[in-house]
């Protein structure tokens, strides 16, 4: 990339990256040629995506050292890592397979292990499970272990911890079979690494880069019960020694209209626990419930950092909280929406625009505006004003 | 036609952009990459590469940064990795790669020593994102500390079970005291309730 500005003439220093389409139209003689060039380019196609490490500046070992210094890992060597970021398949990837020298990313004249990262990934998933589900358990200490284990399973997700390795520059340090590297190996690699990482660093790493991500987490949906309104009722009933549990109606709007408001309120013993706005009464009720739980709980995004003191815990020692199946009956219905049913949307656009023939057929075409006259397309030629200024456009 | 590659310059583009349907990013919000800052900073700059020539007159400050600050600047900034390459018959540029994957190009032609270490300086310190007017000078991932007002916030439930219109929910709301307020709230205030209601009775 940057040889490659030495060996072509630099046309336009003062341009940018997206605007900087053309020089102009240069001379007559020179524009057959350059149509001719346009169009082999096109046929050609893009420039194949290759590794970062074929550019001229890279060089693995100071890559290592700074990723190292990323996660807080400076205290270890480089040969630790370089385990932990190989993976199995690196070695039959057919010029590693074959000894074939300066193999990519790491010039491999240097690197003679062939210690993979298998056995370092499975711990390190036992332990990031516990570091992350210890913290919410010590944030949210009113919250039932199924929450935390939801909540942590969908921080460690494959593709979460692939977006996190991203970030760190991992996706090119990583040794393995395929390119692009895989998230499930990205996620293994960056397993792998906190391994390596000691105690107190590897707890402010997943900190930094996985606890961090938990701000962005609707929490509602982490369990998003059926009949939430039966498991706020148990728990009234224990926690708050509430005899008797009930939403009612606070406010309604616009109930023949296409976007009703029915504001639902949960009351234990006449006293609000809970409130929340649908558009129908059986989905504010679903809300409202949803709502007052997580707030019987604890959780909400505001008290995600409540307690200031986690970094003088070992998070993968805090005990378990309680199970919700302690306080709720056998018979309370705990089942969940799957993700397909929580993101269902009735309005399925890409069927719409399918099916559109047929819609066409029955409603007509639409009697859209059309506005090709109010765009210039401009002149090489001199012309009147009247042709080249178009009226400015304020609405489409 | 050669590649190019996706590369911002520090040079202002608003004009050019502008006039094309691409204003939309050049305005936004703060942000920070990453969710950096929330339990521990983490510079974002991953890769400097500071190519420079060894004789011309145009990468004299580039020349002065590599002899003088730039050990302290390695020595200090351990998670970046500096690539210094000499080469000539070629204009000094400093290239900068970021977390974000977003790479930004300076064109470093006649810098000073001072001017050089203000432009790596502004480099270090930078997301990777690009750079935008702002519409706002703040963001937040909270959207509201009290919780969003809507106009059924303060409305008094009683209001449901009461047939209107009500005098009670007739009353003119405001927040200036009228003059006999003012007074009975004193009154009220230093010795209690009990007076009023006495006085009404």
């Amino acid at each position: 990339m940057i040889g490659a500005l030495n060996r072509v003439r630099v046309l336009n220093n003062a341009s940018t990256s997206f605007t900087c389409s053309s020089r102009g139209l240069r001379k007559r003689w020179q524009r057959d040629f350059l149509k001719d060039l346009y169009h082999r380019r096109i046929i050609a196609g893009g420039e194949p995506l290759t590794h970062r490490a074929f550019l001229p500046n890279w060089n693995y070992g100071s890559e290592l050292f700074a990723f190292r210094h990323r996660l807080h890992g400076e205290d270890k060597e480089n040969e630790h890592f370089i385990k932990a970021l190989t993976n199995p398949t690196f070695f039959t990837r057919k010029d590693i397979a074959d000894d074939a020298s300066y193999a990519q990313p790491s010039l491999e004249k240097e690197i003679e292990s062939h210690e993979d990262n298998v056995q370092l990934a499975e711990e390190g998933d036992k332990l990031l499970y516990s570091i992350v589900s210890g913290y919410f358990s010590l944030q949210f200490p009113n919250s039932p272990s199924e929450f935390i284990e939801a909540i942590t399973n969908s921080l460690i997700n494959d593709d979460v911890l692939a977006e996190s390795a991203t970030s760190l520059g991992m996706q090119h340090l990583v040794r393995t079979g395929e390119f692009p590297p895989y998230a499930s190996t990205l996620a293994q690699s960056f397993k792998a690494c906190l391994v390596i990482l000691s105690p107190e660093r590897r707890q402010q790493t997943i900190l930094e880069t996985i606890i961090s991500k938990a701000i962005s987490i609707p929490l509602e949906d982490v369990l998003p019960f059926k009949n939430p309104l039966g498991i706020v009722t148990d728990y009234a009933k224990k926690y708050l020694k509430a005899e008797n549990v009930e939403p009612r109606l606070m406010h309604k709007s616009g109930v023949n209209s296409a976007i009703p408001l029915y504001y639902v309120g949960i009351f234990a013993d006449q006293k609000l626990i809970g409130e929340c706005a649908g558009e129908t009464l059986s989905t504010a009720v679903d809300l409202a419930s949803q709502a007052s739980l997580l707030r019987l709980w604890g959780a909400s995004p505001e008290t995600l950092m409540l307690n200031f003191s986690f970094n003088q815990h070992d998070l993968s020692k805090v005990a378990k909280n309680h199970s919700i199946f302690d306080v709720v009956n056998e018979s309370t219905d705990l089942s969940c929406y799957s993700d397909e049913e929580l993101n269902y949307d009735p309005l399925d656009i890409v069927n719409i625009a399918n099916n559109y023939q047929s819609i066409e057929k029955e409603l007509g075409r639409p009697r859209i505006k059309h506005l090709r006259h109010k765009f210039s397309r401009g002149s090489i030629v001199r012309r009147s004003f009247r042709y080249l200024v178009k009226p400015r456009v304020y609405t489409i | 036609m050669p590649a190019r590659p996706r590369v911002d310059r520090l040079k202002t583009i608003y004009t050019a952009a502008r006039q094309l349907n691409f204003g939309f990013r050049l305005e936004g919000y703060p942000s920070a990459p990453n969710e950096n800052g929330i339990f521990g900073y983490k510079p974002q700059l991953h890769r400097l590469t500071i190519r420079f020539c060894k004789q011309n007159d145009a990468s004299v400050g580039i020349r002065n940064f590599i002899e003088t600050s730039l050990k302290d600047f390695a020595a200090e900034n351990p998670q970046t990795v500096v690539y210094v390459i000499p080469a000539r018959n070629s204009v000094p540029t400093l290239r900068a790669e970021y977390a974000n994957g977003r790479e930004v190009h300076v064109n470093a032609k006649g810098f000073t020593l001072e001017r050089a270490e203000r432009e790596i300086n502004s480099l270090r310190t930078r997301s990777g994102e690009p750079i935008v007017k702002f519409n706002a000078h703040q963001t937040a991932s909270c959207r509201s500390i009290q919780g969003q007002w809507s106009s059924l916030t303060s409305i008094d439930p009683r209001q449901n079970v009461t047939q209107l219109p009500s005098p009670e929910f007739n009353i003119y709301k405001t927040s200036t005291v009228s003059a006999t307020d003012y007074l009975l709230n004193l009154v009220e205030g230093e010795s209690g309730k009990g007076k009023i209601e006495a006085k009404e009775n």
